[in-house]
């Protein structure tokens, strides 16, 4: 399990990441959502030893990380990072070599890797003579190169068509059922409530929450939407409930002290009633309120 | 701010059957070898670096045309300075063809030859020297030298020593006194205080040649060094690779690869200078020019090292190529430094120079071959450089270390010295 406890990390007199903790258990996905400059990728960087962490810690199975244990965590950068006129397989096996494997077992890995995701024929080729696909999946392989006993991803979605987001999707599902522990960063709502186990928000350098998909969407608020027969233009007027939309013949209301049979009581009282439904915040929802908060908080 | 304390999720699903690829289980990978880490894994890089480099069809020509242009250029001028020069002087009488003969005979050079044509008359003579047929015309009697726009100055002065000659023994006959006695007594010795040693000349085109030499090696290899550096910040693979290993062990490796690759290109161009002048025969010293030129590839392999360190220090800082002509600006100063240490020096500044860390790749080989040089000097001045080398390399681990994660700006070294680890 890697577990990320209280770090710190400053530039100059800005806090990036600040007193953040989090645990990536074994087998689990982990999604790292925050808007751009939240602190995901310098967190990455920290937990991979790129960058010292000036307080905190990160430990792996229950102890202080050591470098050994940080090549053992196969990473994608953000922005891709490979050689972009060498061989695939050369380069592959480059890093294979540096992990600490010999040349003919490095060598190895990366044909059965490149074999694996379909890229056995092209093994040769340059990895820019690649469609941008293609090229995605031989950074995955880098990753995997190592046979990683962890996965840390930045951004492994971003720029992939429908067909390649689903392909990701379960290379990264197949190694989390392996045990493996895989923290990825993404902008993709949708998609990391899809596959993670759980979530870690990122706001302005701070957790602002984490949790399971079900447990961060419980935290949103509950409104509620009503169509009546003739215009909901009175609710404006009542002090129980805050209308945050109107329409001709709907709104949608925030109950403050009225219970839904409060306000069905008054609103058959006033005419007919023709829909009551509970709106549940989605994720995004939850996200956007959340790094609301937490950048009104900082 | 919501902080949620969730429910620990205990770990799902046992490992399903093993499909083999991508998603082989973790514990299968192996141990990386403990002390590989730290200490040998620069070897891996720098062996990829050589290896790349090697392969490249541009560095093999490149190679290849650098050898052939020395070749090739060395051999023009050992053959064009080589052949003996002919100095034609046309006369018309018998008295004017015995002063050209005994002027003849007068010649020490031995690349000179003078070559007397007896013509008609002194028109004809004159006509030759115009023409160009002859360097110089005696006319009247022996008594007059012609030139067409200036007269040849050696030819005219071998001339005027056999004219006097006859003069002395004509007036000696016709004082009574033998010429043998009047010229009684011992000429001017000559005595080289460096014999045996390479001409002052010869040491001041070997220093500019390996000024030359040096300048356009560090600044082709150097370069080459910064952008692979930048590259590797540009694309970010920097940051896997930073994942993996050490990055001090990244820059160790990409240095030495690319001394090696540089050194054997100094070493293939020196070995080409050196075996072109062998065949060619031409009058150097060869034992003290091979030394020179073992001790300028050992000189140039250490200070290379300063060098290439200095240059991936500026692809560091870059983070376009376009910033690389601002980040390089130390290290292209400290290049241009040795060409007038080729160019200039000599005496006590060429020897204070020997000892300076970059300008003694020049300064010092020089010194040997000039044989000024004492033994133990050029391994005090390597000494020197070598401590040079390191404190370049660990002064731009530093710089590389801390910059290459910054890819926002170009960095200037003291912005990069103020970020943190």
């Amino acid at each position: 399990m890697l577990e990320i406890k209280n770090v710190v990390r400053r530039y100059g007199d800005r806090v990036v990441v600040d007193d953040v903790s989090f645990d990536v258990p074994v087998g689990e996905m982990v999604g790292f959502v925050g808007g751009n400059g939240a602190g995901k990728t310098t967190t990455m960087r920290l937990v991979l030893g790129l960058l010292a962490a000036h307080g905190g810690e990160v430990h792996w199975d229950g102890r202080p990380i050591t470098a050994d244990d940080r090549r053992r965590i196969g990473y994608m950068p953000e922005e891709r990072g490979l050689y972009p006129k060498q061989p695939i397989a050369d380069q592959l096996t480059f890093l294979g070599r540096l992990a600490g494997a010999d040349k003919r077992s490095a060598r190895d890995r990366a044909l059965e890797l490149l074999e694996g995701l379909g890229l056995g024929e092209r093994s040769g080729d340059a990895l820019e003579s690649l469609s941008l696909g293609n090229q995605q999946r031989v950074q995955v392989a880098a990753a995997l190169m190592n046979r990683p006993a962890a996965l840390v991803l930045d951004e492994p979605f971003s720029g992939l068509d429908p067909r390649a987001v689903d392909a990701m999707s379960e290379l990264l599902r197949a190694n989390a059922r392996r045990g493996v522990p895989i923290l990825f960063s993404s902008h993709q709502l949708d998609l990391v409530e899809r596959l993670c186990d759980r979530l870690v928000i990122l706001a302005d350098g701070r957790v602002a929450a984490t949790g399971t998909p079900a447990e961060l969407r419980a935290t949103g608020e509950v409104r509620h939407r009503i169509r009546l027969g003739g215009s909901p233009e009175w609710l404006r007027a009542r002090p129980e409930v805050d209308v945050l939309d109107l329409a001709d013949d709907s709104a949608l209301l925030r109950l403050r002290s009225w219970t839904t049979d409060d306000l069905l009581g008054e609103a058959t009282r006033r005419g007919s009633v023709r829909e009551l439904v509970e709106v549940r915040p989605t994720l995004s929802d939850v996200y956007r309120e959340m790094t609301t908060d937490g950048a009104a908080a900082a | 701010m919501v902080q949620l304390q969730p429910e620990r999720v205990e770990p799902i699903d046992p490992p399903a059957t093993d499909r083999g690829g991508p998603t082989d289980p973790p514990d299968h990978r192996p141990e990386p070898p403990e002390g590989q880490a730290a200490s040998g894994i620069w070897r891996i890089v720098a062996g990829r670096e050589i290896s790349l480099k090697v392969r490249d069809k541009g560095f093999a020509f490149s190679l290849l045309l650098t050898v052939v242009c020395i070749g090739l250029s060395l051999g023009a001028a050992v053959f064009f300075s080589g052949g003996k020069e002919t100095v034609t002087v046309a006369t018309s009488s018998a008295t004017a063809e015995a002063l050209a003969e005994r002027a003849g005979e007068l010649v020490t050079d031995d690349d000179l030859v003078l070559e007397v044509e007896v013509l008609a008359d002194d028109a004809a003579v004159e006509a030759a020297v115009e023409r160009g047929d002859a360097r110089v015309g005696l006319v009247d009697d022996g008594t007059e030298i012609v030139g067409r726009g200036s007269t040849d100055s050696v030819a005219a002065g071998l001339l005027q020593q056999a004219h006097a000659e006859s003069l002395l023994a004509a007036n000696a006959a016709a004082a009574g006194a033998d010429l043998a006695d009047l010229q009684q007594g011992e000429p001017l010795d000559t005595r080289e205080l460096r014999d045996g040693q390479v001409g002052d000349g010869t040491v001041r085109v070997a220093a500019i040649a390996l000024a030359g030499a040096f300048y356009l090696c560090a600044l082709m290899f150097g370069a080459l060094v910064a952008q692979s550096v930048l590259e590797e910040k540009q694309n970010r693979i920097v940051e896997i690779v930073a994942s993996l290993i050490p990055l001090r062990s990244l820059l160790l490796g990409k240095i030495v690869g690319s001394a090696v690759v540089a050194s054997i290109q100094v070493a293939a161009m020196a070995a080409a200078a050196v075996s072109v002048l062998a065949v060619s025969g031409a009058p150097v010293a060869l034992p003290q020019l091979g030394l020179t030129g073992v001790w300028f590839a050992l000189f140039f392999a250490v200070g290379y090292l300063a060098v290439a360190a200095l240059w991936a220090m500026a692809g560091a800082l870059a983070t376009r190529q376009e910033d690389l002509q601002h980040t390089a600006t130390p290290v292209s100063v400290l290049l241009v430094i040795v060409i007038p240490v080729g160019l200039f020096l000599s005496g006590n500044l060429l020897t204070a120079a020997s000892y300076v860390p970059i300008a003694n790749v020049v300064a010092m080989p020089t010194r040997v071959l000039s044989g000024e040089a004492l033994w133990w000097e050029p391994l005090l001045s390597l000494a020197v450089l070598a401590a040079f080398s390191f404190a370049c390399i660990r002064f731009a681990a530093r710089i590389y270390r801390r910059s290459l994660m910054q890819t926002r700006q170009r960095l200037t070294v003291r912005d990069a010295l103020q970020i943190a680890d």
